[in-house]
């Protein structure tokens, strides 16, 4: 399980994280959801101590995060994270140099699925692909935790689609995902839990299922009910 | 240590394209300052014992034979020392800067990688030092070369042969290479200590932003005056022999380098920002 324990950091004297706190469990989806700014990138940087915080904690199955802890979990941002100059093979290539937990078979599995052509250059991908390939280098980890920030954003209908497909394939089964988005239509239907964020802090933290069970709501309706008043 | 060794691999295959066009840059340029600065004497030569009417030695008795300074003072190797230098120094921030700016995010990747992130810090410190020590050894390579193509164009009687000792005593070259063992270390070690602080003071810059250049600037000329603590004392009380002042140096520098080491860790575990 990710815990992120009362969170807070200030930067510039603005307050980015007001003493944030949520729980990620493993085999679960949770999605983070809340306008641009609300700190949603903040703190999965800071679950990947890519980004300092001045007070709380976050741990990971019971632990802080240490460099071990990068076979256990990574983090897929919004933009590459491998030089552009790179063919993909090339990628696959640092990748399993550098993680024992890459999966060769599931990144050549994953390249099919996503139609990509190992000998293309990451900086001549349209940005559908890039992102596609982005979400393979995270994927192709055994890892027990996945982080993905706004993996929808500014890309084609159909790759959204195909992106899309992955959260209900065997890619993403018994492993704990993290996912941002400002656009909660694409993938309502395929999450377990929300976090609605706002201003730094948890707005609602809440079982998917249940509220639509027990409540009889989407998770656009409290989505409404929390931001719109 | 497996991944410092991967990582130093990784660094230096990334420069290699730029550093051998460099090397090959550095080449041509002093091969073409040999033949030019070698040519040039013979046609001055040829010239003036033509009108004059004097025999080689009589040239040689008025107006001195060719000897390797004429090479090493010449527009083609001090421009194409200074060019590396400063293609290399530049590199020295570079290899920083060049994984957060622009479209490149490979400093997520770097910093997400399953080893400790001081690797990342040693292997670019590593990198740095290997292309410094390439380019010296092709630096003297490249004086053999040179001194091969200046006997193959000047007469052995117009031209003084120095030996190597001579040759290396000569300002930048007593730089490049020092003496002995012991001032190669010092020297290059002051050297790697120097490239040390300035890495400190970027990741000052990347973990604080405006106010980590503030930041990296006070913490680098602390970092110098530390080091330049031996030569500050002997200015003020002049009691120190040469040797002293050498080997407070390299403590002072050892000091400012575990610092440096120190500060950078704690930087990239605690306060870096991507």
């Amino acid at each position: 399980m990710i815990e992120v324990k009362n969170v807070y950091k200030k930067y510039k004297k603005k307050q980015v994280l007001k003493d944030m706190s949520f729980t990620a469990e493993k085999g679960q989806i949770t999605c983070l959801i809340g306008i641009n700014g609300a700190g949603k990138t903040t703190i999965m940087k800071s679950i990947m101590a890519l980004t300092p915080f001045d007070r709380g904690e976050i741990l990971i199955d019971g632990k802080k995060i240490n460099k071990d802890a990068y076979e256990k979990i990574t983090y897929i941002p919004d933009r590459l994270t491998m030089l552009p100059n790179y063919t993909i093979a090339e990628s696959f290539e640092f990748m399993a140099d550098f993680y024992k937990a890459w999966n060769e078979q599931r990144a050549t599995e994953l390249l099919s699925f996503f139609k990509l052509n190992q000998q293309d250059k990451l900086s001549s991908l349209s940005k559908g692909n890039a992102a596609k390939v982005n979400l393979l280098l995270g994927l192709a980890l055994d890892v027990d935790y996945i982080l993905m920030d706004e993996p929808f954003s500014g890309i084609d209908i159909f790759s959204r689609e195909q992106i899309a497909n992955v959260f209900t394939s065997h890619l993403i089964e018994n492993r704990g995902v993290i996912i941002t988005t400002h656009e909660i239509n694409d993938i309502e239907h395929l999450i377990d839990k929300a976090v609605l964020i706002g201003d730094g802090k948890v707005l609602r933290e809440m079982n998917v299922e249940e509220i639509r069970e027990m409540e009889g709501k989407s998770v656009v309706d409290v989505m409404r009910e929390v931001y719109v008043g | 240590m497996n991944e410092y060794f991967k990582l130093v691999n990784f660094e230096v295959r990334r420069f290699s394209k730029l550093f051998l066009t460099l090397i090959v840059a550095v080449t041509v340029v002093q091969i073409i300052g040999a033949f030019m600065t070698s040519f040039n004497f013979m046609e001055r030569v040829e010239t003036t014992m033509a009108q004059k009417q004097l025999g080689e030695s009589e040239y040689v008795l008025e107006y001195g034979a060719y000897n390797f300074q004429n090479f090493i003072f010449s527009e083609y190797f001090i421009l194409s020392i200074v060019f590396a230098a400063t293609i290399l120094v530049i590199y020295v921030f570079f290899i920083w800067y060049r994984d957060w700016l622009g479209k490149s995010s490979f400093i997520y990747r770097l910093l997400m990688l399953p080893t400790a992130r001081r690797n990342i810090y040693f292997a670019k410190l590593t990198a740095i030092l290997l292309f410094v020590l390439c380019l010296v050894g092709v630096q003297i390579a490249l004086i053999e070369v040179v001194q091969q193509i200046i006997h193959g164009i000047i007469p052995d009687q117009l031209r003084v042969d120095q030996s190597k000792a001579y040759i290396y005593s000569f300002d930048v070259l007593s730089f490049l290479y020092p003496k002995t063992p012991l001032l190669f270390i010092l020297l290059y070690g002051l050297g790697a200590t120097v490239v040390a602080v300035v890495f400190t003071a970027i990741l000052f810059e990347r973990s604080y932003h405006l106010k980590g250049i503030l930041l990296g600037a006070i913490y680098i000329i602390i970092s110098i005056l530390v080091i330049a603590i031996p030569v500050i004392i002997q200015d003020i009380t002049g009691y120190l022999y040469l040797n002293e002042i050498i080997g407070l140096t390299a403590v002072t520098s050892i000091l400012t380098l575990g610092v440096a080491l120190y500060l950078a860790d704690y930087l990239l575990k605690r306060k870096i920002n991507v």
